[in-house]
């Protein structure tokens, strides 16, 4: 196993081999001459997947994963006992099976969510059972009367202990509802399987439970609205009912494409009737929307009449008062141009201001703050590749350094806005993927603070030091070295201060091989760095002293699946932040090919 | 058209409740919010003004937006503020807000962009939970001073001035919104792609003057026989539109001339007397419509029928991917057949381009030259070197 092989696993997992997830003939043609650098990344990201290598645990995955999918699909149909009689194959005589539903633990009530929860630790001892029968029977219990159940395995770490054996850490997760009565079930279980004479096969030799959740409630937190409040919008069918994937081959190719869904939206008040409205980007070709609210809570949509049904690709939005004459003006980060257009404060906008970037590169996220206290709002603008996205490589994918900068843009109206990102020592560590960024007090010295998400390294915490900023993220303990995509600041433990919440991946693929002792065997530092890669979110403690404590673990929040932009949102409305976590990268009509 | 691998595809949103001691619980399915798609942004919002926090989530996939209305339990608290600052920025940007109730305090920024690519509600939302009444409010304006508010009650909005002496009660608006939920819609196998830039073509391809549609089709394809009986029936339209129809029969020679396709399509139309005649392409003639595909979409298709609208100029103005409904094209062939639109209010949808956007004329004689089309190549070598392309509108 050579060292460029190694590479090639980590890049596999953690970036996505893009080259295949489109298809291939749409790359454009290389002219330019590649350097061997880029050939070796470009082939490793592109060619290998762990399954045609030669990492054994990734085998023993495949077969331990087809084998809990089977009994995923047995547990989901629960129903009558003899259903489940039926578990007994996947097992092997004799087989040491904890109980998987214990009894007792800590009972919580939070809004409308009872949550019964066994840690390893508050697990009383039970006697293990050998019939599983009788076990998942007591497991799936609560969902007695459910009209359907969904059972689902995750599986993200594999080792073998001895020969014949393997050790496989795994989420549980089931759920149902049965009228109102709404159960959930999370777990983390440790299985071992022991081989057999089919090595497809592996029998299940014994389940070790590490944590269990049993969660009800009366009703869903969340009910889906969405035809009532855009049921004005002729083509709401035709628009917003269709994906990136759809539009990548029916558009003009001239300009960003539409496969990859990286357009946002804003929430804001534009006719200044105490309402809010919506503010929708979107992808080349497709008019943005503007839904104002009606009374009713329904929206009309009105960005043609309002002057702001951009087709080209846009990405970040903002709506707020630029020039503070009291209505909320729109801000759209559209390819390489950041656009101001100025209400006239009934809703209507016409383009005011035009930014341009000195280089070609698109702009991403947008976040707004004051940062020199002048009294008028600034603008950071992210951005992630320096060509398109999936063409430009990370190098080396877990630190790289060869991003685009991002730019502040200083208000200075009249006058216009000034990019001063070299003034304000902005352009420190100013070379990364950044997709995200977010203004917060965090030292609470008056002025806002900035955290950026970069993608495949470390991220940037700019301290604001009376206007002029200081990239304090080491030193801090706040880089989260990482798959960066999204920062939401809240006051997650009502301690006073604001604590980081960072979108990542969470990759049970980059768990598996990037936890083996062979991967990246000898480079003990990289390996830790690659192994943080594909953890999960992060949640940053702000410790009050101007560092940060990542208690991602203790909090439980890493699994968030490929995560882009999680935020803090107190839906449960106690004053506890609870956290939302919009996630999923591409799906199109083959699944996985991980 | 929408064939390939997923990667980290159908995963399921995730929510995650805060359980007050530095613990949260995985209540992804239990909330309602676990949906499939390929999430990317959220924004809060009390939206239809109940009192918590509803949701519009942005995905990649179909439906690419959603509403989810909060359905927390009546008898939880809450206190709305909206800020607004007369020393500092107007939206009060950066200002933090301690409530104090119930002996905790709680505190919350107003931020203009978070998460990924999202910006939620400029209205400060404070869940309270059980508590019943809110000591005191202290605004931390940015670049100014902490101002204190009192006397506000749990469960109200208020409107919060900078120097202001007190609170400005806000009216209370709930509504009730029906649960509507929206699903993916289908995709299908035809699409109008109206270009962005119009694509001059050259003059051999483009052939005799006024617009045209052209339009490539095989026998063996029974939507082509359809769209070209669709187009015969409206033949009569189609002449008074200006608009010549020229199909290319991708099949042998050998059947040709006598296609049963060709018959079928007569006969269908009942008549033998069309305006428009398939006939054979000339050597290059597909491949080169085949190159402008490819050079025109993302991802081009080799599905058939493929049909190009082509001006008065000999400019590419549209490519239709899959059947064309007649009532379509001829609204076409009026909008773009003789002066078609050249800047911003081009599209396939209404809206308008901020930025032009030229053509890479040299790539597409590069990609000509690959299939040894030496003339179109050096068509658009030469038209490249004229900068004959539209102007961008604004750049």
């Amino acid at each position: 196993m050579n060292r460029s092989r190694s590479h090639a696993l980590a890049l596999t997992f953690a970036m996505g081999s893009l080259a295949l997830a489109l298809p291939p003939r749409c790359w454009p043609q290389e002219n330019a001459p590649r350097t061997a650098r880029q050939q070796e990344i470009e082939e490793l990201m592109g060619k290998n997947s762990p399954l045609d290598d030669d990492w054994e645990t990734e085998i023993l995955y495949k077969h331990a994963d087809h084998e809990l999918k089977e009994l995923a699909g047995i547990l989901a149909q629960r129903g009558d006992g003899s259903a489940l009689s039926d578990v007994s194959r996947f097992f092997a005589d004799s087989s040491a099976l904890a109980p998987l539903r214990p009894e007792g633990g800590e009972v919580r009530t939070v809004g409308k969510f009872s949550i019964r929860r066994c840690g390893a630790a508050e697990a009383p001892e039970e006697a293990t059972a050998t019939d599983p029968a009788a076990v998942f029977a007591r497991l799936l219990a609560p969902f007695e009367g459910a009209a359907q159940v969904s059972v689902a395995f995750k599986l993200y770490r594999v080792e073998r202990h001895a020969p014949g054996r393997f050790n496989t850490t795994v989420l549980y997760q089931a759920f149902g509802a049965a009228s109102e009565r709404r159960v959930q079930q999370t777990a983390r279980w440790r299985i071992e399987w022991k081989e057999t004479d089919d090595p497809d096969r592996p029998l299940i030799a014994g389940i070790d439970l590490v944590h269990f959740d049993e969660i009800e409630s009366r009703g869903p937190q969340f009910t889906e609205c969405t035809g009532a409040v855009f049921a004005d919008d002729a083509l709401f069918a035709d628009l917003m009912l269709r994906g990136g994937d759809y539009w990548f081959g029916r558009s003009d190719a001239l300009g960003e494409w539409n496969y990859l869904g990286h357009n946002g939206l804003a929430v804001g008040d534009v006719n200044g009737d105490g309402l809010d409205d919506l503010y929708v980007a979107t992808g080349t070709g497709i008019p943005n929307r503007l839904y104002v609210q009606n009374p009713d809570g329904t929206t009309t949509e009105r960005a043609l009449e309002a002057g702001v049904a951009w087709l080209d690709d846009t990405k970040g939005v903002l709506l707020l008062d630029h020039d503070n004459d009291g209505d909320q003006d729109l801000v759209c980060a559209m390819g390489s141009l950041i656009v101001i257009s100025a209400n006239d404060g009934t809703g209507t906008f016409a383009p005011a201001h035009m930014l341009r970037a000195a280089t070609p590169p698109n702009f991403y996220s947008l976040a707004a703050a004051d940062y020199d206290l002048d009294g008028d709002l600034d603008i950071y603008a992210c951005r992630y590749v320096k060509t398109r996205y999936g063409e430009s490589l990370p190098d080396p994918f877990h630190d790289a350094r060869n991003g685009p900068p991002n730019h502040l843009l200083r208000n200075d109206l009249p006058a216009g806005f000034m990019d001063v990102t070299a003034e304000v020592g902005l352009d420190a560590n100013n070379d990364r993927f950044s997709l995200a960024a977010s203004w917060a007090d965090y030292d609470a010295d008056g002025d806002p603070d900035l955290y950026v998400a970069n993608d495949f390294g470390r991220n940037n915490l700019y301290r604001n030091d009376g206007g002029k900023f200081v990239d304090v993220a080491a030193a801090a303990q706040a880089e989260d070295q990482a798959a960066g995509m999204g920062v939401s600041w809240e006051d997650f433990d009502l301690d006073g201060d604001f604590d980081l919440l960072v979108s990542n991946m969470f990759s049970g693929a980059g768990q598996r091989i990037a936890y083996q002792p062979r991967f990246k065997a000898g480079a003990e530092a990289e390996r830790q760095e690659i192994q943080r890669h594909s953890l999960g979110n992060t949640l940053l403690r702000n410790n009050g002293d101007g560092t940060f404590a990542d208690v991602s673990d203790d909090a439980g929040i890493r699994m968030g699946r490929w995560a882009f932009g999680a935020v803090f949102a107190d839906f449960g409305n106690d004053g506890w932040p609870d956290m939302v976590v919009p996630n999923g990268f591409l799906t199109n009509e083959l699944k996985d090919d991980l | 058209m929408d064939g390939g691998n997923s990667w980290s595809g159908r995963e399921r949103n995730c929510a995650y409740l805060n359980l007050g001691d530095g613990r949260f619980a995985d209540v992804s399915a239990i909330s309602g919010l676990d949906y499939l798609d390929d999430g990317r942004a959220a924004a809060l919002t009390d939206w239809d003004g109940d009192g918590d926090l509803d949701l519009f989530l942005r995905n990649r996939t179909g439906p690419v937006l959603r509403f989810l209305r909060n359905d927390e339990e009546r008898g939880r608290s809450f206190l709305s503020l909206r800020l607004e600052g007369t020393q500092c920025n107007r939206d009060a940007i950066g200002a933090v807000v301690d409530v104090f109730a119930g002996g905790k305090r709680f505190v919350r920024q107003l931020a203009a962009g978070d998460g990924y690519l999202a910006q939620s509600s400029k209205t400060l939302h404070f869940g309270l939970g059980t508590v019943e009444k809110v000591d005191r409010v202290l605004v931390r304006w940015p670049g100014g001073d902490a101002q204190e508010f009192s006397g506000l009650e749990p469960n109200q909005r208020y409107a919060l001035m900078q120097g202001a002496p007190a609170a400005r009660l806000l009216p209370a608006r709930s509504v009730e919104l029906p649960a509507a939920p929206v699903a993916a819609r289908p995709s299908s196998g035809s699409a109008r792609v109206v270009l962005r830039t119009p694509l001059p073509l050259p003059p051999a391809a483009a052939g005799s003057t006024g617009p045209k549609l052209i339009n490539l089709w095989s026998r063996t394809c029974a939507p082509c026989l359809e769209e070209l009986r669709g187009l015969a029936a409206r033949d009569q339209d189609l002449r008074v539109a200006g608009l010549a129809c020229l199909p290319l029969c991708l099949d042998s020679t050998a059947e040709w001339p006598e296609s049963e396709a060709l018959f079928a399509s007569r006969v269908a139309a009942g008549r033998s007397d069309l305006s428009f005649a398939p006939r054979l392409p000339c050597e290059g003639e597909v491949e080169f419509l085949r190159t402008v595909l490819e050079h025109v979409l993302a991802r081009p298709t080799d599905g058939l029928p493929v049909s190009f609208l082509v001006d008065r100029d000999g400019r590419l103005q549209i490519v239709y991917l899959g059947p064309i409904a007649p009532d379509q094209l001829l609204a076409d062939a009026k909008r773009y057949g003789e002066k078609p639109p050249l800047g911003s209010e081009r599209g396939a949808f209404p809206g308008r381009w901020f930025s032009g956007m030229p053509r890479d004329l040299r790539g597409l004689a590069a990609s000509c030259r690959a299939r040894n089309l030496e003339e179109q190549a050096r068509f658009y070598e030469a038209l490249a070197q004229e900068g004959q392309v539209p102007p961008p509108q604004r750049e």
